[in-house]
């Protein structure tokens, strides 16, 4: 902060003068938390913020503490953001891994009122009464508490602030895609694997979740592959790659899931990192692919050292920091501490040297020697062997650390304090293999005790894992790794391939067997002294580990869920290691032993709105309309949703409400005549020699008799002897049906009878086809259908001794061609008026026309409804749920006595469905006749009793019927069938209680005289 | 998600098909009287079992024809796809289906109406 | 009886898309749409069940040989014989011809022969697609591996398009035949209307 002068400076001192991957020549704007800075082309937030000289950039989730950018990439646990404005806003975005552009907005999150000033670090001074388990200890008791405790935790918990307007304008796509090869990450080995496959011709998808491939080299200097520097290397590479049609190359892809049968998912982010988006692409794009063989060179994580106050702003991983003076031209401090267990980190040091910073090695291990260590001390760079950093401190940034002598096992200090002052520490704590996918993929791990890290053992998909991932650390070997994985897996998917000469490497040597320091000590004793924490998104300290092992959570897995370590947006990808290591110290257990927590999908967070797609708005669902759909709504109609249709609900005329609407179009069926379009339907078309058997088999009645042209209903049941659907079918010919089926259960019925025919009775003949959509129905009911159909244009005798109810007719309705069934769902003269599909419409306005004179009025299935429950008909699904037989509905005339077998026969002479106490189908009349008992009701017998009352049963159909002039209602009783005239009580949730008498189910014309007109 | 081999449309993902529960529940015939007990082993019981499961699975968004699956259901591993009304021939499906409770119940012997007639595979 | 003289119905018939309107979008890189598509109007549609001995009959009645082998079709000018499943095959044949064929198919089977032929013209609709970019809009919302190399024109499956069952038919690299159920066809227009945004489309009404 001191460095910056105004924001428009051209350059803030802690650039440096590296060749990096940004272009100096197009300086970017942006704002972060009301500020505005500049970065560069090619920046990312947090290396833009930290050239600004900003290393605080969050707080803590539980403490509140100040935190910084400890990586640099997608492993970063602090430096999560929220970015964009209004709608647009996405919360827990990681500076890392955000590419800067031109009014870019981001904010920091977890703060009140600013960033600098937070309430809720006082916290952090109460950390000793905040241990591990904190909340489960304190909000247990008294259990009466729990609602107003609930308020306290929701408030302190979730990450970030989801976007105000919850309506994401942003346009997100899928796809799916195959490919022979599927490699995950670009880096060094990625790109060689992916190579190596593609020389075979092999279709080969490369993904990497950064915006430039090449990985961790891009944060490299001084190595060279194949005689050029290395990111010279890469670009060939990705040229050749590039030209060869056989390479889908996908950069801002991160592979987040592994799933069975090497079916993988990832989220390309194709517009992210545009100022403007524009509309016709996707913001992000889901891909599923299907892979047969998968290369996964994911690379590793660097671990932190646990020491007290490295979770200050200015302390980051030693890679990270390399990675932003070579990449980024960003020096993020002057007065280094570099503090390592390991090589690796000397060429942090070196850089951070060559960048002009002032630089101290406090290297753990005291007998570290090789090129590396030799390159820092003939630079000039003070190395302190066997030493660490036992605290560090600072307000809003690191300012000074304790260094102190300590054993040769890291346990105990020995000897005298060093004070040193520093503005940023890099620490190294080794590397761990990203093992994500391949154990998401329920890959094994095994520990490998010199490198001290987990790496895959056998795979359980068809994959290989390569370069650091695998632990191969060493680029060189990561390189002859990737070419034999390319060749390998080109050649278990047929595409043969001739080895390719793995390029020289020319880089220091080094040792990468990191000396074992898990925690490091304080001076203090447990408990005490500094926070050293080890997971930082959830707050999670070295002594909260130790706490939870003494209390008893020993599995890997249960501490994990008591003290929140590796849970977050980061899923501890720097800190399970750090973790499960204390803990197996604390338990006096190996790490193998201990084991770690399960990986589970997905690897980063990944969007909703990717996952979901265009599956929303008018594409949320298929909407299915009949052929008479457009003059439905020309005629103003409401719909309603029956499965995937949308079927016309009621008609209302001027203001009417629907109440009034209905009982109109209800009356009107029974006074002149009403029009139904009743296309939805399902019809099957049943065919060959053994239809009428089958239909034996399948429905309770009998088929054989039924006459060519007859109509029959018919009850289905499953095999348990429930009723499944219901509806009429007809002969067309000797071996020729029509089946119809309930709207919403024509495919599962289809399917049902599919079933039977393929695995129980394949002896059948018997062809079954959906003819659903073939034929648009019309259903014509009322006194005066039959004089509407004479003035269509009808071409044969309507008369009931020509044509009888339950039977079919084809002919011409004003010259169309059409079946007619004479059957009734009102109880009215009925017809149900079947054409071709094409000319459902035409049908539909010929009919209207024709019926003017006669008062004819379309109806919609509200009174549909109405109608069937005057007359006492069943809906499956309303009146049943699938525990309700023939019997129970008072159906017991439909059940033949004489086959010998149809599905559900046996289970209907089980002994328990003879029980007298089953529900049964009852009629009810309320004692109040314009009331509506509510569907759904439950009947009691004495409303009196103490709770929790004596249920009878429910109410399922519910309505005022105009033609009966009162409130009509039917239900499922305990026992109802011998409870005709007893009277039941509907306590409602209001208090009143309504009282009814059960009847029969009929309630209008309960001798059907109405039926022939 | 997985992919299964249809017969007759080859590799198919998981989400075209329909898992239709366990396979080789022998349906008793009318003819052959059963107690309810012996009864209820066909219409409720069902194997839900750690590892190797002889299944039917319907290709529902494809030719919607039935057929059996031998899969693991731990490692999610196709052993063996064969075709409706027949019985898998690899050994541990050709084992599974053997040592299966089922081959000694009531319910199974009442499915066969004579010898030399087998009754349904369902 | 009849007393039609002051109404006849229309009898033109209604195709699955009468209702919506021709639509475009620009290819945002320019040159042509990536994708175009068209209902191919009251094409005719017969659902056949039944083995393979009726392939004689087929041959006779369209002209088209048995499809060799599952998931392929065979064509004879606008006539083409889809495979769809071990007993069942897909007839697609010039519009107002289904009586015909049928009539033909029945005079030519052996009385033995056991088959089914259903009507089904109206209960499908089928679409016309072409365009370079046919086969990356058809991915976004099919799993099969639509690569050439892979579905080569000749194949065809019965399979899912986004949230609807459908028949797809390759007949070249660019152009492809989808036939969906007639209810799903509004949903399909919009589907592939929006899928192919980015390439540029064109609806032919």
């Amino acid at each position: 902060m001191a460095f910056r002068t105004n924001a428009s400076s051209a350059q803030p001192m802690t650039r440096s003068n590296t060749a990096a991957r940004i272009d100096r020549n197009k300086p970017i704007e942006f704002t972060f938390d009301g500020r505005s800075y500049t970065g560069f082309a090619g920046d990312t937030l947090a290396s833009a913020l930290l050239a600004n000289d900003v290393h605080l950039v969050g707080r803590s989730f539980k403490y509140h503490r100040p935190r910084g950018i400890l990586s640099a990439g997608s492993e970063e646990p602090n430096a999560l953001i929220r970015l964009g404005k209004g709608a647009y806003a996405e919360p827990n975005l990681r500076a890392t891994q955000i590419e800067i552009f031109d009014g870019l907005y981001a904010e920091s999150q977890n703060r009140t009122p600013s960033l600098k000033f937070d309430i809720g670090a006082i916290n952090s001074v109460l950390g000793r009464f905040f241990p591990a388990g904190f909340y489960y200890k304190t909000f247990m008791w008294p259990a009466a508490m729990w609602m107003s405790y609930e308020h306290v935790i929701r408030h302190a918990a979730g990450l970030g602030k989801a976007a105000e307007d919850h309506n994401d304008p942003d346009r997100y796509e899928k796809t799916h895609a195959h490919c022979d090869i599927l490699v995950a990450g670009g880096g060094a080995a990625g790109l060689m694997a992916a190579m190596q496959a593609a020389q075979s011709g092999a279709r080969v998808i490369l993904a990497d979740e950064q915006n430039e491939f090449g990985g961790w080299l891009l944060g490299e200097a001084n190595i060279s592959i194949g005689g050029v520097p290395a990111l010279v290397w890469v670009s060939a590479m990705l040229t050749d790659l590039a030209a060869l049609p056989n390479v889908t190359l996908l950069p801002r892809t991160t592979v987040f899931g592994y799933m069975d049968h090497n079916y993988l998912t990832l989220n390309e982010r194709v517009t992210d990192h545009l100022p403007t988006r524009p509309a016709h692409l996707p913001r992000q794009r889901l891909w599923k692919v299907r892979a047969k063989q998968v290369i996964i060179a994911q690379g590793a994580h660097e671990r932190p050292l646990v020491f007290a106050g490295n979770d200050l702003p200015g302390v980051m991983l030693a890679g990270a920091v390399r990675t932003y003076i070579n990449r980024y031209g960003v020096c993020p401090g002057r007065r280094a501490i570099v503090v390592c267990n390991n090589d690796d980190a000397y060429r942090t040091a070196l850089d951070l040297y060559n960048a002009g910073a002032d630089v101290v090695i406090t290297d753990l291990r005291n007998d570290a020697k090789g090129p590396l260590i030799t390159a820092a001390r003939n630079a000039g760079i003070e190395i302190l062997r066997g030493h660490a950093i036992i605290a560090a401190y600072g307000n809003q940034r690191v300012a000074r650390v304790e260094i102190a002598p300590v054993d040769d096992s890291v346990t105990a200090i020995s000897g005298d304090i060093l004070h040193r002052d520093c503005d940023l520490i890099s620490m190294s704590g080794g590397l761990s293999p990203a093992v994500h996918l391949h154990s998401q993929a329920r890959g094994k791990l095994q520990w490998d005790g010199a490198k001290l890290c987990f790496r895959p053992s056998a795979t359980h998909e068809p994959s290989f894992n390569i370069g650091a991932c695998n632990a191969s650390f060493d680029l060189a070997t990561a390189l002859k790794e990737a070419i034999r994985a390319g060749t390998k897996a080109a050649a278990a998917t047929n595409h043969q391939t001739i080895a390719l000469t793995a390029p020289d490497v020319v880089s220091a040597n080094q040792n990468w067997k990191p000396l074992a320091a898990w925690k490091i000590p304080n001076g203090h004793g447990a408990g005490r002294g500094p926070k050293a924490f080890v997971d930082f998104q959830n707050d999670v300290t070295a002594s909260d580990v130790s706490l939870a092992a003494r209390e008893g959570y020993q599995s890997v897995e249960h501490l994990k869920r008591y003290t929140t370590t590796g849970m977050g947006t980061d899923q501890g990808k720097t800190s399970n290691i750090n973790a499960l290591a204390i803990l197996a110290d604390a338990l006096g257990n190996e790490i193998p032993e201990v084991g770690t927590t399960t990986f589970r999908m997905p690897y980063t967070p990944s969007s909703i709105g990717a996952i979901a797609g265009r599956d929303i708005g008018d594409l949320f669902d298929p909407v299915r309309l009949t052929r008479m759909d457009a003059w439905h709504r020309a005629n103003g109609a409401k719909f309603e949703h029956v499965g995937q249709w949308m079927r016309a609900w009621y008609y209302p005329k001027g203001d009417e409400t629907i109440h009034e609407a209905v009982n109109r179009e209800v009356k009107a069926a029974r006074t002149t005549a009403g029009l139904l379009d009743a296309s939805t339907l399902g019809k099957i078309d049943i065919r060959g020699r053994d239809a009428a058997e089958f239909l034996n088999r399948l429905y309770t009645n009998a088929w054989s008799k039924l006459g060519v042209g007859k109509c029959r209903y018919g009850l289905m049941l499953k095999d348990d002897g429930m009723v499944m659907d219901d509806g009429v079918t007809t002969r067309l010919g000797e071996n020729h049906f029509h089946m119809t089926t309930t709207t919403g259960g024509a495919a599962g019925v289809l399917d049902w009878m599919e079933e039977w025919l393929q695995t129980e009775w394949p002896d059948l003949e018997v062809y079954l086809t959906s003819v659903t959509e073939q034929w648009a129905v019309a259903t014509l009911s009322g006194p005066n259908a039959g004089k509407i159909l004479q003035d269509a244009g009808i071409d044969f005798d309507l008369s009931p001794a020509e044509f009888p109810f339950m039977s079919m007719k084809e002919g011409h309705i004003g010259g169309l061609p059409a079946r007619i069934f004479r059957i009734s769902f009102t109880g009215e003269l009925s017809y149900e008026i079947n054409v071709a599909a094409r000319h459902g419409l035409a049908l539909w306005t010929h009919l209207m026309t024709a019926g003017k004179p006669h008062g004819i009025t379309p109806y919609g299935t509200e009174a549909m409804h109405v109608l069937r429950a005057e007359k006492g008909f069943i809906i499956v699904g309303q009146e049943t749920d699938g525990s309700v037989t023939p019997h129970d509905l008072g159906m017991d005339w439909i059940v033949s006595k004489a086959k010998s077998d149809f599905i559900g026969k046996r289970a209907l002479a089980r002994e328990t469905m003879a029980y007298d106490n089953r529900k049964q189908l009852v009629g009810l009349l309320c004692s109040e006749p314009s009331t509506v008992i509510p569907e759904g009701a439950h009947a009691v017998l004495d409303p009196d009793q103490p709770m929790p009352m004596e249920m009878l049963g429910q109410v399922t159909s519910s309505y005022f019927s105009p033609n009966c002039g009162r409130s009509i209602a039917m239900a499922m009783l305990k026992g109802g069938h011998a409870r005709k005239g007893q009277t039941v009580f509907f306590p409602m949730l209001d208090g009143t209680v309504l009282k009814a008498e059960i009847v029969d189910p009929v309630f209008f014309d309960p001798k059907g005289e109405r039926i022939d007109g | 998600m997985l992919i299964i081999t249809c017969p007759f449309c080859g590799p198919r993902d998981e989400a075209e098909f329909a898992c239709g529960g366990e396979a080789h529940i022998a349906r008793p015939l009318a003819e052959n009287k059963i107690s309810d007990a012996h009864f209820a082993d066909y219409l409720f019981m069902r194997d839900n079992p750690k590892g190797l499961f002889l299944e039917r699975w319907r290709h529902s968004a494809g030719c919607r024809r039935w057929f059996n699956v031998a899969r693991d259901t731990v490692s999610h591993e196709i052993i063996e796809i064969y075709p409706m009304g027949s019985l898998p021939k690899k050994a541990s499906p050709k084992a599974a289906y053997k040592a299966s409770w089922r081959r000694d119940t009531a319910a199974e012997k009442a499915a066969v109406r004579s010898p030399n007639k087998a009754g349904g595979s369902k | 009886m009849a007393n039609s003289s002051n109404s006849r119905p229309d009898f033109s018939g209604q195709a699955a898309l009468a209702g919506i309107a021709g639509s475009s979008s620009d290819n945002p890189n320019g040159g042509d749409a990536g994708l175009v598509f068209r209902e191919i109007s009251h094409l005719g549609k017969l659902n056949l069940r039944g083995d393979k001995n009726l392939a004689a009959a087929i041959k006779a009645a369209t002209g088209c040989p048995f499809p060799p082998k599952a998931n392929q079709f065979q064509s004879a000018g606008e006539r083409h014989v889809l495979w769809l499943g071990p007993d069942e095959y897909l007839i697609l044949c010039e519009a107002g011809k289904e009586k015909q064929l049928e009539d033909t198919l029945a005079s030519t089977t052996k009385s033995s022969q056991r088959y089914a032929i259903t009507d089904v013209s109206d209960s499908l609709c089928a679409l016309a697609l072409s365009g370079p970019k046919t086969r990356a809009v058809l991915a976004k919302g099919c799993g099969l591996d639509l690569h050439p190399s892979y579905f080569p024109s000749g194949d065809c499956a019965q399979t899912l398009l986004a949230l609807a069952g459908v028949t797809l038919m390759a007949l070249a690299d660019d152009e492809f035949i989808v036939i969906c159920r007639t209810s799903f066809a509004p949903y399909i227009q919009r589907w592939l209307a929006d899928a192919a945004l980015e390439y540029g489309y064109q609806f032919v009404a």
